[in-house]
């Protein structure tokens, strides 16, 4: 069924930017999606990854750059575009005072889909998406997972070989968290080659492949597992009574990047390190700071996405003194 | 097709769940047509009037009584000075003073010159116009009968003065209610339609959808009719409240042709409901898009002759006027129940509705885009 490993280029952009006067949102994004995969847009608030969405769905012009989408370019052919995606806004907007089944029926019909198909694909999504029980409710009276996953029905009603989503499950409990993050792949496992944006780590991670959005600009693509291999981080992780001081006695160690807090346990993270272990307990031992279990831990993608994040504005600030 | 049938559903949906605003599409007509139909009424009549009588003759008391005949003047006292008039005027209690002076009955007996005075509110124009020209022509009648009584008692036989015979056709009773109630046929529409389709583009907007819906492949065209459409059903609804309630309730004459009536009308509606989408493709919010309509119907109301005669206007303003929608479709509606006008007598009206209305559409088409920024 799925199409992954395809060389075939859902999405393409090169240098994409968009500026509003004097505020650029977007600087540089070059992005290549694959037939098939499920591709993860990370980036912290702010970085440009709704501005990017609404560029690729044609809907927002960009004041530079070049793009395609389903094969179609993101400037002459946006009306093509629009057939052949689904869009999941990020303030998912359905009609809360239409019912499930009314929402789901509109959208169908402003995605042509007429009156013989329509009871049909509706009936289609509910059963897959399992919202059965739901039919009749009234949108609006909806907690915000069923919310999501009703939006996710309709914006994949008509069956789109392509499916934008922005930040999908923003404000959602992590139970309905998981429960959508299996529609994703379901509906990846379908054939429909799915950009979601997130800003929660732990989903990058579900992710075929990564591109992170930073300022506006495109800093790091891959596999999670290439994307952290890639950054040659190692992961130190230490149980100890005296965290505060142990925290400050390894922030001044070379190679260190980052150490984080989770109750009695100090995650620390090293890049180009070969041998972190043997550093922390030194590290430890000169302060006379006792510590329990010292272990190597896996880097995740939210190391990799602090470490690039930091080395980024270390970058930016060396280069305004420089200036100034 | 199916696109554009998939709005109008919806947009109908959720009219039918919206009860407020049905309510107020239905009961805003029947308010306002009660309320303008009983309570406001241009005639002035049983103005407070008081009396100061310094005479005290036989002919002071017909005067008096002559000017109660009229059913204009309403005596509610008797005065003994100016200070008293004044104070009445003051306070309110009165609107109009009659003072008739001592020598009255004497001079007209001994056939010398005499005079009457009547002091009127100036702060109400229209009641001093109506109480110095009811005063006036009363005057004007009680002298002449003078002058030709003496004339025919001196035996300079007759003499026949002219007549004027007021033949008032279309609304022979002068009622107001028939004036008004088919002006206001226009004045809800242009409230109702404006303010609807102003909210309905904004609102999408406010809560999101918009965004939805442009990134679907609905054409420009097929939203914006999709959103009109089930608004003129409304507005023909409310149309045919007003005017049928019109004349159960005021007995409003249809002259001419409801069919006609309902032809032209739809001109009217589609221009409002153009106007209205011109506003909602600049109202970021609701709340703006109410205020527009706010500031597009006061124009509308004071300056097409629905409040105010249209020839009592300067040119200038005559000429703005010109531009609104009501201005046209109040002559429309005039010309078609009252006074039974056809479609030729009517041709320049229908151009100028279908001018503005081209005007609207265009730049709304140039206004709206399926683009964010």
């Amino acid at each position: 069924m799925s199409a992954l490993g395809s060389d075939e280029l859902v999405v393409e952009t090169h240098g994409l930017s968009r500026r509003f006067g004097n505020l650029v949102a977007v600087r540089d994004v070059s992005l290549a999606v694959r037939r098939g995969e499920i591709f993860g847009v990370l980036g912290p608030n702010g970085a440009g990854k709704s501005t990017t969405i609404r560029m690729l769905c044609g809907i927002l012009d960009p004041t530079g750059g070049r793009g395609t989408v389903v094969g179609h370019d993101i400037l002459r052919d946006a009306e093509l575009i629009k057939r052949r995606i689904g869009y999941m806004t990020q303030k998912f907007s359905l009609y809360e005072d239409l019912t499930v089944e009314e929402n789901l029926r509109f959208y169908g019909g402003i995605y042509g889909i007429g009156r013989s198909e329509i009871t049909a694909r509706v009936s289609a999504r509910v059963e897959a998406i399992g919202l059965g029980e739901r039919r009749k409710q009234i949108a609006g009276t909806l907690s915000g997972g069923w919310k999501q996953r009703v939006a996710l029905a309709c914006a994949t009603i008509h069956a789109p070989p392509l499916l934008f989503l922005d930040e999908p499950t923003a404000g959602v409990d992590p139970v309905s968290r998981r429960e959508f993050w299996d529609h994703i792949h379901r509906i990846a496992a379908e054939g429909t080659t799915v950009l979601v944006t997130t800003h929660y780590m732990d989903e990058a991670e579900r992710c075929h492949r990564l591109a992170f959005i930073f300022r506006g600009e495109t800093i790091g693509t891959g596999t999670p597992t290439e994307i952290i291999a890639k950054r040659g981080l190692t992961v130190v992780e230490l149980e100890t009574t005296a965290a505060l001081a142990a925290a400050d006695a390894l922030r001044v160690v070379p190679n260190v990047e980052e150490v984080a807090h989770f109750g009695p346990v100090l995650r620390v993270g090293f890049r180009g390190e070969t041998d972190p272990v043997t550093v922390v307990r030194a590290a430890l031992a000169k302060k006379n700071i006792p510590a329990t279990r010292i272990e190597l831990d896996r880097p995740s993608v939210e190391d990799v996405f602090v470490s690039m994040v930091r080395e980024d504005d270390a970058a930016r600030a060396e280069r305004e003194a420089r200036a100034a | 097709m199916t696109r554009f049938l998939a709005i109008c559903w919806k947009e109908f949906l959720q009219l039918r769940r919206d009860r407020i605003t049905v309510f107020m599409m239905a009961g805003l007509p029947v308010l306002q047509l009660l309320f303008f139909g009983y309570a406001i009424n241009t005639d002035v009549r049983n103005i407070p009037t008081v009396v100061f009588d310094q005479d005290g003759s036989e002919e002071s008391r017909d005067v008096v009584r002559r000017l109660e005949a009229t059913g204009f003047y309403d005596v509610v006292g008797h005065v003994r000075n100016y200070g008293e008039i004044s104070r009445a005027l003051r306070s309110g209690q009165a609107r109009v003073a009659i003072v008739v002076p001592a020598s009255f009955g004497a001079n007209i007996r001994g056939r010398l010159a005499t005079e009457a005075q009547i002091v009127v509110d100036g702060s109400d124009p229209q009641t001093v116009a109506s109480a110095t020209h009811t005063a006036a022509s009363m005057f004007g009648g009680l002298s002449m009968d003078l002058v030709l009584g003496r004339l025919s008692a001196a035996g300079l036989g007759r003499v026949e003065p002219i007549s004027l015979r007021p033949t008032t056709w279309y609304n022979p009773e002068l009622e107001t209610a028939v004036f008004v109630v088919p002006g206001l046929v226009g004045v809800i529409l242009t409230t109702t339609m404006v303010m609807l389709t102003a909210i309905a583009i904004a609102r999408e907007r406010e809560r999101g959808t918009l965004e939805q819906l442009i990134v679907s492949p609905v054409r420009r065209i097929e939203l914006v009719m999709g959103k009109i459409i089930p608004y003129v059903l409304i507005g023909y609804v409310q149309m045919t409240l007003i005017l049928s309630l019109g004349h159960i309730v005021f007995d409003v004459p249809i002259a001419g042709s409801v069919t006609l009536l309902y032809a032209l009308g739809s001109f009217f509606i589609a221009t409002c409901l153009a106007v209205g989408l011109f506003f909602s493709t600049i109202a970021e919010t609701q709340q703006q898009a109410m205020q527009m309509t706010a500031f597009y119907t006061l124009p509308n109301y004071m300056m097409s002759g629905f409040m105010f005669p249209f020839e009592g206007m300067p040119k200038p303003a005559q000429w703005f006027a010109e531009c609104l929608p009501l201005t046209h479709f109040l002559r429309i509606v005039r010309g078609i129940t009252l006074r039974g006008a056809g479609f030729a007598e009517l041709f320049p009206e229908v151009l100028w509705l279908s001018g503005l209305l081209a005007l609207t559409i265009t730049l709304t088409a140039f206004r709206f885009s399926k683009k964010l920024a």
